[in-house]
């Protein structure tokens, strides 16, 4: 069993806890984003860290902005000054008369938190094989950038060279602490690596299945990622062996 | 001229709040408060501006279900639920959707209220009931009407977002006029901003939500034929 480091550097964890501290008292909520990254062979996990996640993007900045402040979307590009989404397609939304986020579900049946499939497009929790939202993994080293739209190389569903055998996400596990007074979401996926060789880890994204605004249709939504986390070191996959990534993203109230 | 009243100190923690999100691309939303006062000419009797200090629980929940993408958890108000209390002080804990404006183009803008109307947009009362985290109302609120001890409430204007380049900062103004044509003085202690959101449950789809009630430093009194503005700023500073 490998102890779970938290490789957070000292003096950048001390301005989080800060930022959040004064959050709590300010009574401006300020979202708190772990990342953990584990590794599994034959059952023993031989690899665990946890770190904060550093990389909101823009498309999360216009989320919440347009949520919070109640502002449709402006502008056509993806920049400074507008308020606009980029999928991970590429295409930007922009219609001006409607919000980001999500405001409703798919049907009477179905929950914000149940597994979704290109169909329906909502949430963080999709089935297996899904490799356009939830949880993504990438091979790709580039620095973060606020306006990344996509991993910059994603590992695939499959079995082939490269690929990963992408699993069903886990339902959200939703926990309160009343020491710290945080109220945290872990959102769990596992990866298997069937490929038949080794694979180095080096991005995570987090994709959501959010309405942006700008469709005419609000059956489904559209796939953006809202942040794109680079591990500070490759983490390999052993061929056979098993990656699980958790998202935290919590809240701490006044 | 407009005074800028917010306390030095908590103003600065404010200034450092949003100096770090920039830093740590934390997004921390700001938001502030102008109240003026006018004439039955337009001129102007009283103005300042401050923070606003008060999301509240729903706020609080609203955001953590739109960022974590999850529906309610629990069925009570309070901690360790993630829940939503309508200004009626019913609770919305259905297991569904979450809690979001989607922006129909069919449907109002959460803070866009019509003339009249007193349970959406920026409300005005008379309570002085200090500021409660878990608040769902303004504590008296002021009716709208031209009788005694009431305000004709204004429409509000559909508002578009400006990007401050400078700042690197998005912000919006949602405001409000209300016309006191009641006969005598009124005196406003309190405001509030109340959104029409989704809350979870499809069949009711909307619910009227307070998000904030900012209690006023001190009583401000809007004269006989006086107008009232209130008006809310919300900013986000982006990691340029």
């Amino acid at each position: 069993m490998t102890d779970m480091s938290y490789t957070e550097k000292p003096e950048t964890e001390e301005l989080y806890r800060e930022m959040e501290r004064l959050g709590q008292e300010l009574k401006v909520p300020v979202p708190s984003s772990f990342l953990k990254v584990e590794v599994f062979k034959d059952g023993h996990n031989i690899y665990a860290h946890k770190q904060r996640s550093h990389s909101w993007n823009r498309n999360a900045y216009n989320w919440f902005f347009s949520q919070f402040g109640s502002a449709s979307a402006l502008g056509t590009t993806f920049e400074a000054g507008a308020l606009t989404i980029k999928e991970t397609s590429g295409t930007i939304r922009n219609d001006n008369s409607r919000g980001i986020g999500i405001g409703t579900r798919r049907t009477t049946a179905r929950c914000i938190e149940d597994v979704n499939d290109t169909t329906d497009n909502f949430g963080y929790r999709v089935t297996a094989g899904t490799d356009d939202f939830s949880i993504l993994v990438g091979i790709s080293n580039t620095p973060e950038d606020f306006n990344h739209y996509s991993l910059q190389s994603q590992a695939t569903h499959g079995s082939g060279s490269g690929q990963l055998d992408h699993a069903q996400t886990e339902p959200p596990v939703k926990s309160w602490d009343g020491t710290t007074r945080m109220f945290a979401v872990d959102w769990v996926r596992f990866f298997n690596n069937n490929s038949a060789g080794d694979i180095d880890i080096n991005e995570v994204a987090l994709v959501g299945g959010i309405y942006a605004p700008f469709y005419t249709s609000y059956d489904y939504g559209r796939m953006v990622m809202v942040c794109r986390d680079v591990l500070a070191s490759p983490v390999t996959l052993p061929d056979t062996g098993q990656l699980k990534v958790t998202y935290t993203i919590g809240l701490v109230f006044p | 001229m407009i005074a800028y009243i917010e306390n030095p100190i908590t103003e600065q923690k404010y200034q450092r709040l949003s100096e770090l999100g920039k830093d740590l691309k934390v997004p921390s939303m700001g938001a502030f408060l102008t109240v003026e006062v006018f004439d039955d000419q337009g001129r102007p009797l009283y103005a300042h501006k401050q923070r606003s200090h008060s999301w509240n629980r729903n706020a609080y929940n609203w955001f953590l279900c739109q960022v974590a993408l999850v529906t309610r958890h629990n069925t009570f108000f309070g901690d360790g639920a993630l829940t939503v209390k309508d200004i009626s002080g019913t609770i919305h804990a259905d297991y569904a959707g979450t809690i979001g404006w989607n922006g129909r183009l069919d449907t109002a803008f959460p803070y866009l209220a019509a003339a009249g109307q007193t349970n959406q947009g920026i409300l005005v009362g008379s309570g002085t009931s200090p500021e409660d985290f878990d608040g769902h109302a303004l504590g008296s609120l002021i009716g709208n009407g031209t009788g005694a001890g009431t305000l004709t409430y204004q429409a509000g204007n559909k508002q578009t977002a400006v990007w401050n380049s400078s700042t690197d900062t998005f912000s919006i103004e949602w405001l409000r006029y209300f016309n006191n044509n009641s006969g005598g003085a009124i005196d406003v202690n309190e405001v509030a901003l109340v959104g029409r959101l989704h809350c979870f449950a499809s069949s009711v789809w909307y619910q009227n939500v307070m998000f904030c009630r900012d209690v006023l430093a001190s009583t401000i009194t809007v004269p006989d034929t006086g107008q009232l503005k209130v008006t809310y700023i919300i900013e986000l500073a982006y990691p340029e």
